[in-house]
C-alpha cells in the first residue's frame, strides 16, 4: 500500500464480527492539495462534499500505518501549539501557514482520535499509543508539495496529555497559548464550544467528573475546565525546556519575534508572516482587529467573579513564568 | 436479556417446506396485494397478511408500537404456516407473506424501530427461495434455506436481489421481545453456527476500489464526476471496461454506508 497522496481522515475503533475491537485510519485521497483552512475538519468536510470522496475512502490498521510511516516518516515536527481555546491560535496557525515549506493542521479529528483511544481501547499500552501517535503525525505530515515542516495545533484538551506527547515527539518546541480569562469566557459564553457539555464531551477528557455539572451553572463548568486547561499548560512550561507560554496579548508578532526561532523560522520568514495576520484568522477577508476591549466591555459581573475565583490564580501563575522566560530569552539575547 | 445488537443468526428451529408451500399455493392470486413500499424496489413485490392491525388479509403495514393485532382469514386456512408461526412463544405482532417476483429486488433500505432495543424483532421462514436469490444484509450475504427461521436485526442496510426465475416468499413474523425469545437468541448465538460470506460483486467492487487506490489516472478521470448520480454510474462502467462484474447496487451501498459513517462520526465523542 501506497499513502503518499492520502491523508486520514478519521480515526475509528470498529468493531469486528466476533466483537473485538479494532483500531482503524480512514484515509482520504489528498493529492497535493493543502490545509488552509482554519481547521482541519473544514478541508475535509469540502473534501466530502464529492462523492468519490466516499465510494473510495480506504481502511488500513492502524500496525499497517505504523509500518509505511516508518518508512516515510513525513515532514519534521516543527512544532505544537497547545492553547486554551478562543486565545489566537487560528491566527498563529494562519501565520504559519502562509509559508508554503509548512504543513499546519489544526485540531484534526484523527489525532484527537489516537489520544482518547484508551476511551474505547481500555488498557491500550503506553508504548502502542505512543507509536500510533507518531504514525499519525508523519501521516498528516506527509510532504505532498515538498513541504519541510508540520506544525499541529491540537484541541484544547489534549494539554491534559502533555507527558505522552512529550514521550512521543522528545525534541518537538511546544508552545502554550492563552489569554485574559475574562475575554475567553466572554467567547465561551456567547457561543460556546462543544467540549463545554458534559453529555456531548466525557469530563474526565477535561479532568472534571459528571457530578461537577450543575445546568444552573454552565458557566462555573466551562470555567474550572478552562483552569484546569491553564494548570496542564502550567506544568508542561514548568516542567519542559521547550514549551514557552505565550499570551494572545503578544499577538501577531510574537510569531515574528520570539516564536521565529524557537519554531524554526528564519528572518526572511517575517514579512509573509506579518502579511497573514492581517486577516481574520476564522474569517478569511476580514482584517484581524484585536477585540481585547469589546470582550471586556460585554463581561458581566457574574464573568469577573466566575473568573476571579477560578481562573484569574493560574492566569496570574501563567503570566508570572511567562515573564521568567521572556527574562531569561532576553539574559541569553543580551 | 440477550445483548441488544445481534445482527443475525440462524434460528434452532426448522419447518416442513412442503406443508408451508402447499398452504401458499392455496392462496387465491388476486389476494395478494402490492407492497406499500414502492420506492424501495423494482420489478413486483406483493404479500398478505395472516395477522394484522385491521385483521384484513389485505393490510400489510407492519409499523407502529402498542396497536392491537387480528388473525386474519387467512391464518384459520394456512395450517402448516399457522403451526410455525405457533412455534414461537412470544405475543405475535404483525405476521405476513411477503413474496419478491422472479427477476424483482428490494434496493438497500434500512428499517428501523423494529429493533431489540425497542422490545420487537422480526423472524423470517423462508418458503420458497432458491440459490439465486441474494439476501445481503451490511454487505454480507446470507444464505436462508427454505423451512429454516432465521433473525434479521433489519435495522442495518440490507438489500434483495432476486436474480432467479421463481418467486421468493417468506414468512415474516413479528412480534414482542419476551424471556422466552430472548432465552432462544441466547440459545442461538451459542449453538448455531450462522455462515454468512462476502458476495460475489461485493468483492468484485472491493477489488476495483483497491485498483482505484493505486491508479492515478484513473482517480482523476472519477474526481472530474460531481454529480452523484453520474459519479455511480461512471464507477460502474470503469469497473465494467476492467473486466469488474459489481453494479449499482454494490456502489449506492458504499457510498450510502460511508457517508452515514462520515455524518456520524462526531457522534461518539
Amino acid at each position: 500500500m501506497n499513502f503518499s497522496n492520502w491523508m486520514p481522515a478519521r480515526f475509528a475503533c470498529r468493531r469486528a464480527a466476533d466483537g473485538s475491537v479494532q483500531p482503524t485510519v480512514e484515509w482520504t485521497l489528498m493529492r497535493r492539495q493543502r490545509l488552509l483552512d482554519p481547521f482541519f475538519e473544514e478541508t475535509l468536510q469540502r473534501q466530502m462534499m464529492h462523492p468519490f470522496h466516499h465510494v473510495f475512502r480506504r481502511d488500513s490498521s492502524m500496525e499497517e500505518m505504523v509500518e509505511w510511516t516508518e518508512k516515510h516518516p513525513g515532514a519534521t515536527l516543527g512544532g505544537i501549539i497547545f492553547h486554551m481555546s478562543r486565545c489566537g491560535s487560528t491566527l498563529l496557525c494562519r501565520q504559519l501557514m502562509a509559508l508554503e515549506r509548512n504543513i499546519v493542521a489544526s485540531e484534526p479529528a484523527p489525532m484527537d482520535g489516537v489520544l482518547r483511544a484508551a476511551l474505547h481501547m481500555p488498557g491500550l499500552p503506553r508504548e502502542v499509543q505512543v507509536r500510533w501517535l507518531r504514525a499519525m503525525v508523519a501521516a498528516i505530515g506527509q510532504p505532498r508539495n515538498g513541504e519541510q515542516a508540520f506544525y499541529l495545533k491540537t484541541d484544547c484538551w489534549h494539554v491534559h496529555q502533555a507527558e505522552l506527547l512529550r514521550e512521543a515527539f522528545p525534541e518537538a518546541p511546544w508552545i502554550f497559548l492563552y489569554r485574559d480569562p475574562v475575554e475567553v469566557m466572554v467567547s465561551q459564553l456567547r457561543m460556546p464550544a462543544v467540549w463545554t457539555v458534559p453529555g456531548m464531551f466525557h469530563p474526565n477528557t477535561l479532568g472534571m467528573e459528571y457530578s461537577d455539572w450543575d445546568p444552573r451553572q454552565t458557566d462555573v463548568y466551562c470555567a474550572r475546565a478552562l483552569a484546569n486547561i491553564c494548570e496542564a499548560g502550567l506544568r508542561a512550561a514548568q516542567s519542559d525546556a521547550r514549551c514557552l507560554l505565550v499570551n494572545y496579548s503578544e499577538l501577531p508578532e510574537a510569531m515574528c519575534g520570539r516564536l521565529l526561532g524557537h519554531f524554526g523560522l528564519c528572518e526572511d520568514d517575517v514579512a509573509d508572516m506579518r502579511e497573514a495576520a492581517q486577516q481574520n484568522a476564522k474569517t478569511p477577508g476580514m482584517i484581524f482587529e484585536r477585540d481585547t476591549r469589546a470582550k471586556q466591555a460585554e463581561a458581566t459581573e457574574r464573568v469577573h467573579a466566575i473568573v476571579l475565583e477560578h481562573l484569574q490564580p493560574v492566569y496570574e501563575r501563567l503570566e508570572a513564568v511567562r515573564m521568567a522566560q521572556m527574562e531569561a530569552l532576553a539574559v541569553v539575547s543580551a | 436479556m440477550p445483548p441488544v445488537a445481534i445482527p443475525w443468526t440462524k434460528l434452532p428451529l426448522a419447518f416442513d417446506p412442503v406443508g408451508l408451500r402447499e398452504d401458499v399455493q392455496a392462496i387465491p392470486v388476486d389476494a395478494w396485494v402490492p407492497h406499500f413500499n414502492h420506492q424501495d424496489y423494482h420489478g413486483e413485490w406483493s404479500g398478505v397478511a395472516l395477522r394484522s392491525k385491521s385483521g384484513r388479509a389485505d393490510d400489510i403495514t407492519a409499523q407502529g408500537s402498542d396497536e392491537e393485532f387480528h388473525n386474519t382469514a387467512l391464518a384459520a386456512q394456512c395450517s402448516h404456516l399457522w403451526e410455525a408461526v405457533e412455534a414461537f412463544e412470544f405475543p405475535k405482532r404483525s405476521v405476513r407473506l411477503l413474496r419478491l417476483h422472479a427477476g424483482s429486488r428490494v434496493r438497500e433500505h434500512r428499517d428501523a424501530d423494529l429493533g431489540l432495543a425497542d422490545g420487537m424483532l422480526r423472524i423470517h421462514v423462508p418458503v420458497t427461495t432458491n440459490e439465486d436469490v441474494e439476501f445481503i444484509v451490511a454487505n454480507r450475504r446470507l444464505i436462508l434455506r427454505e423451512g429454516e427461521a432465521w433473525y434479521i436485526d433489519f435495522s442495518q442496510p440490507h438489500r434483495i436481489d432476486n436474480r432467479s426465475t421463481v418467486d421468493r416468499t417468506h414468512l415474516i413474523i413479528d412480534g414482542t421481545l419476551n424471556d422466552w425469545a430472548a432465552a432462544l437468541l441466547q440459545r442461538s448465538l451459542s449453538e448455531v453456527v450462522t455462515e454468512s460470506f462476502e458476495p460475489a460483486r461485493v468483492a468484485s467492487l472491493r477489488l476495483f476500489r483497491e485498483q482505484v487506490f493505486e491508479d492515478a489516472g484513473l482517480q482523476s478521470e472519477l474526481l472530474e464526476i460531481t454529480d452523484r448520480e453520474k459519479f455511480l454510474d461512471a464507477v460502474v462502467a470503469s469497473g465494467m471496461e476492467r473486466g469488474f462484474d459489481f453494479e449499482l447496487g454494490e456502489v449506492e451501498s458504499e457510498f450510502n454506508r460511508r457517508r452515514i459513517e462520515w455524518l456520524e462520526r462526531s457522534v461518539v465523542a
